[in-house]
């Protein structure tokens, strides 16, 4: 997402004033949200080098740079050159037609998902449906990675619009929603677009979590709740920044793991499991927000523990 | 300390000379010469010559592979068609396959990857020199194998338009005289979503392995192609065209000239050979 897509709101008075104080290294949501995709690109990116120096023979599975061209250019622009010129282990080039080509062989290799699961086999009759032959899946470096990767990424740009969409509703509409229950929506709307890949869906989890995977997905995942949070109107710009979206990863995660082995229609457990965890962050906030006015003395009274254990051990402070 | 940098310094000095020797001889050629090894011929010469070096080994040309690259040919090309990963509806055109190296490997990993094909193996070989075709197809009479064995210049290809979902080239680009010509047609033939694949020596980078690779290469290979195959001028000629091909980044931009896309490369064996790899997109 664009930092352009976000209103200039969202930078409220009171962000600038705990900028004076607390001072925050970065203050407004989008700024945040650039150094923390930025903190996993660095992750990711030696990652990716140290790929680079197993072995130049080595399979090139696990450095799929391909993968990231195709992602939508809204979420990551220019960082994803950068990732590129890293990668030199395959010297590839990325045209703006190779892409879209890559695009159209993904979309319809999630057609084939159900016959041969996310596999590359999938992809090549991916690229056969879409009037290419089967060899071109040879382009797809990660194989089934770059597939679940590819609908996981398609998945959050459609649940962008879907939100996109409802904060328009609303601002026309003129009423605003809860943000628990405009996220429980949410939440849902982004578990249903698996539903159709709920018997593969395991394995798809399986790969997403494998460690050349993971830098990828995490980052996913992170941009997908901030979005979220973004859309239900956040504004929060100190450490909460940072638990909110936790929390949501964790919420999010943990409904998807309950949806693997809900058996009721219409995932009827799942949406219940939903609504008891969202009571649970509730509840949360609440109390962190009594915590947030009091919580210069929460600092103290943490480091005045330390101080004490500290003068006990025999280590005084120097300053004193 | 400063001993050991003067050895270094006279290391690469050393590989560099070496190095510029190879270019030294490549007089300027206008477009009526060409090179041959390290010799300058007659652009038109340069075929037959060729023919010539590959006829007089033909018999002999598994076991020198064999016996020059300690057996690592093999897993070259094994990794080629890993990499070409062909499924069961692939058809293959490959260039300059004589003997039929890669085409069984593609025949086997289709077999053992989906079982089978789901017609007979399509599979073309193409060659210049019907002696290495002969060597070939005696051997595809031994595996039980049909395969289709065509001789022609890979210049000038007798198949229509879009006819291959894969073209290989294995050890073969180097010895045709116009390698955009092939690349060329090579784009030609292939169906969109084709792949190219080349397998081809390239440099070895590292100053001290080349050195080595050098040594290895002007005063073992020759002695060998005499000893073994009888012909001390066609291995000569060999590790002279070696050099003489284009590093593995300008071949890729070559590649990428005529309309692949995608294009890659994979160095192998500290960048002896390398394996690169494009696409016909539309």
């Amino acid at each position: 997402m664009t930092d352009v897509a976000r209103p200039l709101s969202t930078v409220s008075s009171k962000s600038w004033n705990l900028q004076k104080t607390a001072a925050p290294p970065v203050c407004s949501p989008c700024t945040r949200k650039t150094v923390l995709t930025w903190i996993i690109r660095q992750y990711s990116m030696n990652n990716d080098s140290s790929d680079e120096q197993q072995s130049p023979t080595g399979d090139s599975s696990t450095s799929n740079n391909e993968s990231n061209s195709h992602k939508n250019s809204e979420q990551a622009e220019g960082t994803t050159d950068q990732k590129d010129n890293t990668q030199d282990e395959f010297h590839t080039d990325n045209a703006d037609d190779t892409v879209d080509i890559k695009t159209k062989i993904l979309d319809n290799a999630l057609d084939f998902v159900h016959e041969y699961k996310w596999s590359r086999k999938a992809i090549s009759s991916g690229a056969e449906a879409a009037g290419l032959a089967g060899v071109s899946e040879g382009m797809f470096k990660g194989g089934g990675e770059d597939l679940v990767l590819h609908f996981v990424r398609q998945s959050n740009i459609r649940l962008q619009h879907f939100m996109k969409e409802s904060v328009k509703r609303q601002d026309e509409e003129g009423e605003k929603m809860k943000s628990s229950e405009f996220i429980r929506k949410a939440i849902e709307f982004r578990l249903r677009l698996i539903v159709p890949y709920m018997d593969n869906w395991s394995d798809a989890m399986g790969v997403l979590l494998r460690p050349n995977v993971l830098p990828k997905s995490a980052e996913e995942l992170a941009m997908m709740v901030d979005d979220i949070w973004f859309y239900a109107g956040d504004k929060s710009s100190d450490f909460s920044w940072y638990t909110k979206r936790g929390m949501l990863a964790k919420l999010y995660g943990s409904t998807q793991l309950f949806m693997l082995m809900d058996q009721s229609p219409d995932f009827k457990d799942t949406w219940e499991f939903l609504d008891r965890r969202l009571d649970d962050i509730k509840n949360i906030a609440e109390i962190s927000q009594s915590i947030s006015t009091t919580a210069d003395a929460m600092f103290q009274a943490a480091f005045s523990s330390a101080t004490i254990l500290k003068n006990i051990l025999g280590f005084p402070d120097r300053k004193r | 300390m400063f001993l050991l940098n003067r050895g270094k310094a006279i290391v690469l000095s050393c590989a560099s000379i070496s190095q510029a020797s190879y270019y030294t001889t490549a007089k300027r050629l206008d477009e009526n010469y060409t090179h041959f090894g390290y010799k300058t011929v007659k652009t038109e010469e340069k075929a037959g010559r060729v023919l010539d070096v590959f006829s007089s080994v033909a018999s002999k040309y598994d076991m020198m592979n064999d016996v020059m690259s300690g057996g690592l040919h093999r897993l070259w090309k094994d990794r080629m068609i890993q990499k070409l990963n062909p499924d069961n509806k692939a058809v293959l055109l490959d260039c300059a396959g004589g003997t039929g190296d890669i085409a069984f490997r593609f025949v086997n990993y289709v077999e053992r990857q989906h079982s089978q094909f789901t017609d007979h193996p399509n599979v073309t070989v193409c060659d210049i020199n019907n002696d290495i075709l002969e060597v070939g197809k005696s051997r595809a009479l031994e595996r039980g194998v049909s395969l289709n064995w065509v001789c022609s210049n890979a210049e000038e290809l007798p198949f229509p338009d879009q006819s291959f979902t894969c073209y290989t080239i294995a050890f073969g680009i180097r010895n045709c005289t116009n390698i955009s010509k092939v690349l060329q047609e090579a784009y030609r033939v292939l169906r969109p979503g084709g792949r190219f694949v080349c397998l081809e020596f390239s440099h070895v980078s590292n100053p001290i392995l080349s050195k080595i690779y050098d040594t290895y290469s002007f005063q073992v290979i020759p002695v060998m192609g005499e000893v073994i195959a009888g012909d001390w001028n066609s291995y000569q000629y060999l590790v002279e065209s070696i050099r003489k091909f284009p590093a593995a980044d300008e071949f890729k931009q070559m590649i990428s000239n005529v309309g692949f896309k995608v294009v890659a490369y994979e160095p192998l064996t500290f960048g002896t050979c390398a394996i690169h790899s494009g696409f016909r997109l539309k």
